[in-house]
């Protein structure tokens, strides 16, 4: 306990002395005002710059007018937006947990301090979460905030909080993944092909109906209902599912670490 | 398997997959001993020193540490190491990495804070506040050895402790290792064998991956069977030959000429017999001479005979 403690202090000192919460404070405070400002005026975006015949086409091909954005837009784009950029943010600050640790030769020198290997690993794994917790539950009052704003409407506070938790789930399946990559690989670009090949295995997959509610990217749908005030019974199972894969990924890259020659 | 030994290893081995870097190494380390570990480049000292700290999983062969035998990933309590390229975290103060590492070995807090400052006293540190980031090669190698006696370790590996150091430095760190003498074992494994010869009480030789000699200098000196020889240097080629004919008329004695010098070696007459009688033939021929000094076998010598 003792040293968990110890050393999840130094992440949190890494954390803030690496600008890795600057950084993610930045792109997730960002996308909090750009995902629904890009809800608000999209469509007045497209409208201003496409010429009118080709709008007509466009409306005709979508059966009618383009619809007229509301506050369920911007919610909408705000998760899409983190989903994306915010995710791949993550990705590319944690790339390095382990590994880099590996190569500088300080995993060594601290375990050999005493420092366990489920100590290194889970001290990592809870600083890094708390640090992405934060930031999104610091954004999504933003995005509420700025939704009401542009559309002098939004959905119910409460409800947008419990969904940005729910993508925080997502978000610390996603650190877990990265973790386990970080400890497997043995080259940074490897960390990063591992990390970006597995996203969009999730991507192609979340297309498919009955497969989505059950693999961690369904939890990026279920937060945005959430936030919209609609519940399904897929929420449960699905945050479940992308809990337990957490944890698999986490005890795989604790006992794969021990078997490694550091 | 003896508590008398800090180190001791049996068959170990190492295979990797293009190439035998260490072969069937048996040796051992006397309690309290300073130890060179010696070795060309590519020898296998590093890889050695990285089975015996528990880093990396022997192919065959075992080893203890303090009598105990200890195997691969089990995390070595006893004993310190510095890596031969030491890495640290760079946002971090030599202190604040000290103090980490103090922690983390479960130092009391009030021991630690004193513990730490001692620490960077002794390693040239102390009142440095650049992040480590921002450190010279040299100023890492003395962290990197704070850091690997922080938890007051039975046993110190030190991979090349004083390759990155300047005379000063150098003269410094070999100071803080033969201030261990008798309480801590210490391997360090270097290129710089006059520092051995000066503080190592035990010698460990490697030659791809294979023990080649060991004991203490003494012992290995020995071993060696090359003897005291007098060595005299001369202005021309002209007068060394000029003495190696006078000499020659003086006993029974081995002549190797080498550039304009001439090392004579005997058998049956002893070193301090020889240069009494050079001393005399020099007077005699009046002869001018640039050096005459007598070659003990040094360690240079030993290390360049065994790593043939
Ligand atoms: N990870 C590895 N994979 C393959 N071969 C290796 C590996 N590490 C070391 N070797 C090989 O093992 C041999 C011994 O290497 P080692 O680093 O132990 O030498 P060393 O005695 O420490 O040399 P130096 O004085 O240059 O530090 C070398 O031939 C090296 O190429
Ligand atoms: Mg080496």
């Amino acid at each position: 306990m003792n040293t968990y403690l110890t050393f999840m202090q130094k992440e949190i000192m890494e954390t803030m002395r690496n600008k890795r919460l600057l950084v993610l404070a930045c792109v997730f405070a960002g996308f909090a005002i750009l995902g629904p400002l890009m809800g608000r005026y999209l469509v007045e975006f497209i409208t201003m710059f496409v010429p009118t015949g080709e709008l007509d086409f466009m409306e005709e091909l979508m059966g009618g007018m383009l619809p007229q954005p509301t506050w369920v837009d911007g919610y909408a784009n705000f998760y899409a937006n983190l989903a994306q950029v915010g995710v791949i943010t993550v990705m590319l600050l944690y790339m390095g947990a382990v590994l880099d640790e590996k190569r500088r030769g300080t995993a060594p020198m601290m375990l050999m301090k005493g420092l366990s290997h489920t100590t290194f690993v889970m001290s990592k794994f809870t600083v890094m979460s708390l640090t992405t917790l934060v930031v999104t539950l610091a954004s999504a009052p933003i995005a509420h905030l700025y939704t009401y704003i542009l559309f002098e409407e939004a959905g119910n506070f409460g409800e947008m909080m419990l969904g940005s938790v729910i993508f925080w789930v997502f978000l610390i399946f996603i650190i877990a993944m990265m973790i386990f990559f970080s400890t497997v690989a043995k080259k940074i670009s490897s960390v990063a092909i591992y990390g970006f090949l597995a996203y969009f295995v999730l991507i192609i997959f979340d297309v498919v109906q009955h497969v989505r509610e059950f693999l961690p990217y369904g939890l990026v749908t279920q937060a945005t209902m959430v936030s919209m005030g609609n519940f399904n019974e897929h929420l449960l199972p699905n945050s479940l599912i992308s809990l337990g894969a957490t944890a698999v990924l986490l005890i795989a890259s604790i006992h794969i670490l021990k078997k490694k020659e550091l | 398997m003896s508590q008398a030994f800090a180190v001791e290893t049996f068959g170990l081995t190492k295979r990797f997959k293009t190439a035998l870097a260490v072969n069937d190494v048996n040796f051992s380390v006397p309690q309290g001993a300073i130890c060179g570990f010696l070795g060309k480049n590519g020898a296998g000292k590093t890889t050695t020193i990285k089975m015996l700290t528990g880093l990396k999983k022997p192919t065959s062969g075992e080893f203890a540490i303090m009598g105990k035998k200890e195997a691969f990933g089990k995390g070595i309590r006893q004993v310190g190491y510095l890596p031969d390229v030491p890495g640290f975290y760079g946002y971090m103060t030599g202190w604040e990495f000290l103090d980490l590492c103090a922690r983390l070995c479960n130092m009391p807090e009030g021991e630690r804070k004193t513990h730490v400052e001692d620490l960077l006293k002794q390693v040239g540190l102390h009142g440095v506040k650049t992040k480590i980031s921002g450190y010279s090669r040299g100023m890492r190698q003395r962290l990197g050895i704070a850091q690997a006696l922080v938890n007051s370790p039975a046993v110190v590996f030190m991979d090349e402790p004083i390759s990155a150091l300047d005379p000063m430095g150098r003269r410094d760190i070999m100071e803080i290792i033969a201030s261990l003498r008798g309480k801590t074992s210490v391997v360090l494994s270097t290129h710089i064998l006059s520092d051995v010869e000066n503080i190592c009480d035990h010698i460990i030789i490697i030659e791809k991956g294979k023990v080649v000699e060991q004991g203490t200098l003494a012992e290995i000196k020995g071993r060696f069977n090359r003897q005291d020889a007098v060595q005299v240097a001369f202005y021309n080629q002209e007068d060394c030959d000029t003495f190696a004919e006078a000499m020659k008329g003086q006993g029974d004695f081995n002549f190797t000429p080498h550039q304009m010098r001439l090392t004579i070696q005997s058998d049956k007459v002893s070193t301090a017999e020889i240069s009494k009688l050079t001393m005399r033939v020099l007077t005699e021929t009046d002869m001018p001479f640039k050096g005459l000094n007598v070659d003990a076998p040094s360690l240079d010598d030993i290390f360049y005979e065994v790593t043939k």
